[in-house]
């Protein structure tokens, strides 16, 4: 039965996410908010852990794969592999520290050039740390401005309330989803400008 | 409950990579419902399950171990949801550090290796698991903070915290660990409810703890079966080896192993590290030796090179080694450099010694001066050098006269002194000199009569050849020598005292001369240079010939002197010796000639040719030419040469005087003759004609050839005198023959009764007749007396005016005699 389960798992479909952002931002406590509902308080730097588990997205059974990665610039060389396998990215920075506000821009542009040869990358802007509204540094309409210049969403999350946070992976999901599903009918058929637009809209909707 | 029965699915894990003992979080679902529920847990097929430490059902923290595979999944077996699965998967990479017991090739600081094993920040060890907050309550914040934020404030009270509590610690894996001091330090502010949770989270652990450590015998309870069998088959086999026997316990035997496999592994590692030091110690001195070989092996090289004669090298090193090392303050290159310095000044000694050493050649000299000069040598090598050359030339122009005046004074026809002095005379120094042509010359015509010459040659002549010979070779060289220091060309200082300093030169050229004098001219010296310069036996003079010889050698000498552009004031000097010695071989030469005339007479045979001459007059031609021939080369005037024509002049007048004396002498011997004395004087009066009129015409011509000035002169003199002679002898031989006539006339007169006063015509027919006797006496002696008589200025024609004259002459030398 195990193997069969094995064999169910295997056989779904997978988003492979990368948690993207400045040291201390909270991409650990946001991922393991995420995945098993609980908040550390206690801070440890990361190296780079996997995650993943299987999720019910509007009705379908996806499989997200969770890469945390460092944000300590030590790891900054070897981002590149980590970014080159990834299908979507969480930019995340934290409301109360501006310079990991400011630091997102950079990680973009790093992730724009790993992968280069693909026009749209699922990406979300992400603002931790929002139940510390008495120390926020980054004010809301900048980081959404700089998101709308991006063309991306912008949305401010807490890993200690788990507020927005099923939303952020959601909503990533759901543009890694839309991309391959493009991607998909891009190598079946030429009709895909004008799903695209509508998968557009939907994105846009949710 | 049902949620229970879902099998482990480990769904993360932190982090997804690292090497060997990493600590890891394993995270997922329905990972047991507590301690005693894990029953296995595998990391990449690596059971962990002794390190792993349950945490929650989703929270499990383990050391991942020495797994074989690189990449695996991680493994949750629980007794409520048995073998689980993941969806991550751990990669374990290879550790970069060489273990402990690995081989390597190179030498491997273990510090680093245990610094990370033993490194407190980067965990604990891997067999003391202990939670980061025991008592499973919160920590306080502000700690944490100033944990966080530096660690100026948090010493400042682990400070206090040691004042009060001394010895003690607050970490509690320590032996010492104080709980005060750690609650103070951690939960300062925490309430008491809090620490009252503490103290059940504590118990809790405590009875977790011994649930684990059960749990975990009973999950490897067939290893601990195995452990057991193991065990007890060891014991068989220690029994059956009657390990009993042997004395002391078994630990003590263990002990003893232990410490001899320790002693072995130092004196191993002794070994080793001992090679390795020795090694390096070696490599240091290795080292040294080849980065200071030049300097070490130079010793041996200036002692090598010496021998070989390389001196330009020893020279070449020596500058190099005494700018690297000459102001060393290394012991060592001190010793080496003394060393150096000791060896460089027995060269300078020795390149002094060759220097000032003769006989040696004026390109050897003038390199030993340069390595001296180059090897800083204290005085002034080439100042010293001219001064010995100086001294070796005296010495041998000394020598050489010494060598012949013992060989006159001992057995004069012995000629070995002469090879013995060839010996003496340095190898061949012509080669190396460009002589002159004139030397060549010189040499060519000396060797070219040696052999002849030796043998007859007097040992004065020989002396001055060998002398001259000596100089012409060894001058050159010392004069090249001197222009050369002067030039300052030699690499020495020039002292200014000697730069005009001629004396040495001057000195050679003097003693030179005043050897030649003593030998040839003892008169031309003063007593006390005769006595340094002469010491020959005056035994003979030399004749003119010799002397002649004796001025050619000593005029080729200076010839190729000058071409050496010696200075004049010098040459003078030998110029002066030459004008000596002509004037000295032209007095000789006419003494001997004048002694040869004087001989002549002494020769006389009084045999009248033809022409009523004897053969004097023309032996006399004979001995004036041959004299000449002999005095040409004497008189010939060299360029540069005071003309020796005064001393003609002033000579000439001697051999006139000889001829003049040589007359008389005809008259002096006449005794011994058969012939009459008067007819004595008609053939020297006949023989002075022809001397008039032949003899000197020739001379004249000789001297003419010879290219004399002033012949006129001489000839005028010379005639003056003969006239004389002539007028001298006429008149004795009338006195001779008018007395007969007279004596026969005066019995006549005195028989007549004559009186000059009536006597009124001569009748002087047997006067005449007697006049007519004389007259053909003198006819038949001198047919051509006549012309000469004539010539004589007492009128010319025949026979009767002869007569008359004669007759005249009587009656004049009657009436005189009357």
């Amino acid at each position: 039965m195990a193997a069969n389960k094995n064999k169910n798992q295997s056989s779904m479909a997978l988003h492979k996410v990368i948690m993207v952002g400045s040291g201390g931002v909270g991409k650990s406590a946001l991922t393991l908010q995420f995945m098993y509902d609980e908040f550390v308080e206690d801070y440890e730097p990361t190296k780079a852990d996997s995650y993943r588990k299987k999720v019910v997205l509007d009705g379908d059974e996806f499989q997200i794969d969770i890469l945390d990665t460092a944000g300590q610039e030590d790891y900054a060389a070897i981002r590149d592999n980590y970014f080159r396998s990834g299908e979507g990215f969480l930019l995340v920075f934290s409301i109360t520290e501006y310079e990991s506000f400011t630091a997102t821009a950079e990680l973009r542009e790093q992730i724009l050039r790993v992968k280069a040869e693909e026009d749209k990358i699922p990406l979300l802007v992400v603002g931790n740390k929002s139940d510390l509204e008495e120390r926020r540094q980054v004010p809301v309409e900048e980081a959404r401005s700089k998101a709308e210049e991006w063309g991306v969403q912008y949305v401010e999350t807490s890993a200690k309330t788990r507020a927005n946070v099923d939303k952020v992976f959601f909503d990533l999901m759901r543009e890694i989803r839309a991309k391959k599903m493009s991607e998909n009918k891009d190598k079946n058929g030429k009709k895909s400008g004008k799903n695209k637009k509508s998968f557009k809209e939907r994105c846009c909707l949710l | 409950m049902s949620r229970s029965r879902q099998p482990p699915l480990v769904t993360g894990i932190s982090p997804n990579e690292g090497i060997s003992w990493t600590k890891v979080t394993i995270r997922g679902e329905n990972l047991g419902t507590g301690p005693t529920d894990l029953i296995g847990l595998t990391i990449c097929g690596h059971n962990c399950l002794l390190t792993a430490e349950w945490m929650s059902a989703s929270k499990i923290v383990c050391r991942v171990g020495q797994a074989k595979n690189d990449k695996g999944d991680i493994i949750v077996t629980t007794k409520s949801g048995g073998r689980g699965t993941s969806t991550v998967s751990f990669k374990l990479l290879k550790p970069e550090k060489i273990g402990i017991l690995d081989q390597s090739a190179v030498w491997v600081d273990e510090m680093n290796y245990y610094d990370t094993r033993t490194d407190r920040n980067k965990g604990i060890p891997p067999l003391s698991l202990r939670p980061a907050n025991p008592l499973g309550i919160e920590i306080d914040k502000e700690r944490h903070s100033v944990v966080l934020c530096g660690n100026f404030s948090y010493n400042l009270l682990a400070k206090d915290l040691e004042a009060l509590f001394p010895g003690m610690s607050a970490d509690f894996t320590s032996e010492n660990f104080s709980a005060a001091w750690y609650l103070i330090e951690n939960h300062s502010t925490t309430s008491f409810d809090q620490l009252k949770m503490a103290v059940m989270n504590l118990k809790k652990q405590a009875n977790k703890k011994n649930e684990g450590s059960l749990a975990y015998v009973k999950g490897g309870l067939s290893t601990f079966f195995e452990a057991q069998d193991a065990l007890s088959a060891i014991h068989q086999k220690l029994e059956a080896d009657g390990t009993e026997k042997v004395e002391g316990s078994m630990t003590q035997k263990l002990e003893n192993v232990l410490n001899r496999a320790s002693n072995t592994a130092d004196t191993l590692f002794q070994e080793v590290l001992g090679r390795k030091d020795k090694a390096d110690s070696t490599r240091n001195a290795l080292n040294v030796l080849q980065r200071f070989k030049f300097l070490f092996n130079l010793p041996l090289n200036i002692e090598r090179n010496i021998q070989k004669g390389d001196y330009d090298v020893v020279i070449n090193d020596y500058e190099k080694a005494k700018s690297l090392f000459g102001k060393t303050e290394v012991q060592v290159f001190k010793k080496y450099y003394a060393e150096i310095e000791t060896r460089i000044e027995a060269l300078r000694e020795l390149l002094l010694n060759k220097l000032l050493e003769t006989p040696s050649t004026l390109h050897d000299q003038k390199r030993y001066i340069r390595y001296l000069s180059d090897l800083h040598a204290s005085g002034d090598p080439a100042w010293q050098c001219i001064g010995a050359q100086h001294k070796w030339i005296l010495q041998l122009m000394h020598n050489c006269k010494e060598s012949y005046v013992k060989d006159q004074k001992g057995n004069s026809l012995l000629h070995s002194p002469m090879l013995d002095l060839d010996s003496d005379v340095r190898p061949s120094p012509l080669g190396h000199l460009s002589q002159t042509a004139s030397l060549k010359r010189g040499s060519s015509f000396q060797s070219g009569r040696d052999d002849t010459w030796r043998c007859k040659a007097p040992q004065q002549v020989a002396f001055v050849e060998k002398l001259t010979k000596l100089v012409v070779i060894q001058l050159p060289n010392f004069w090249k020598l001197w222009i050369s220091y002067v030039n300052g060309s030699l690499f020495s200082e020039i002292d200014k005292a000697h730069r005009n300093d001629f004396k040495m030169i001057q000195e050679v050229m003097q003693s030179l001369a005043k050897l030649i004098r003593g030998a040839l001219l003892p008169f031309s010296l003063r007593e006390g240079e005769l006595r340094q310069y002469g010491g020959w036996e005056m035994k003979s003079e030399l004749s003119g010939q010799w002397l002649t010889h004796v001025i050619q050698t000593v005029r080729l000498s200076y010839e190729s002197l000058t071409a050496f552009e010696i200075p004049n004031d010098m040459l003078h000097i030998i110029q002066d010796l030459i004008l000596d010695l002509r004037v000295r071989c032209i007095m000789v030469t006419l003494q001997h000639t004048a002694e040869d005339v004087k001989r002549l007479a002494e020769k006389e045979d009084w045999v009248v040719d033809n022409e009523g001459l004897t053969s004097l007059p023309s032996q006399f031609e004979q001995c004036i030419v041959h004299s000449l021939q002999s005095l040409k080369s004497v008189l010939d005037c060299k360029p540069g040469e005071a003309s020796v024509s005064l001393v003609i002049y002033f000579f000439f007048p001697c051999i006139l005087s000889v001829d003049v004396s040589s007359p008389d002498l005809f008259g002096s011997i006449h005794e011994d003759s058969s012939l009459s004395s008067e007819q004595r004087l008609l053939i020297v009066l006949s023989n002075c004609c022809y001397l008039e009129r032949h003899t000197f015409i020739n001379i004249a011509e000789h001297f003419e050839k010879h290219s004399f000035q002033g012949v006129e002169k001489i000839t005028q003199i010379s005639m003056e005198s003969l006239k004389e002679l002539d007028q001298r002898l006429f008149e004795i031989y009338i006195e001779l023959k008018a007395d007969p006539i007279v004596g026969s006339l005066e019995p006549g007169i005195y028989a007549g009764y004559f009186d000059w006063k009536d006597c009124l015509v001569p009748t002087g027919k047997y006067l005449f007749n007697n006049c007519v006797i004389i007259l053909t006496e003198i006819l038949t002696v001198l047919p051509k007396i006549v012309t000469k008589v004539d010539a004589i200025g007492e009128g010319r024609g025949g026979l009767q005016r002869c007569r008359i004259v004669c007759l005249s002459r009587i009656m004049g030398g009657t009436g005189s005699v009357i």
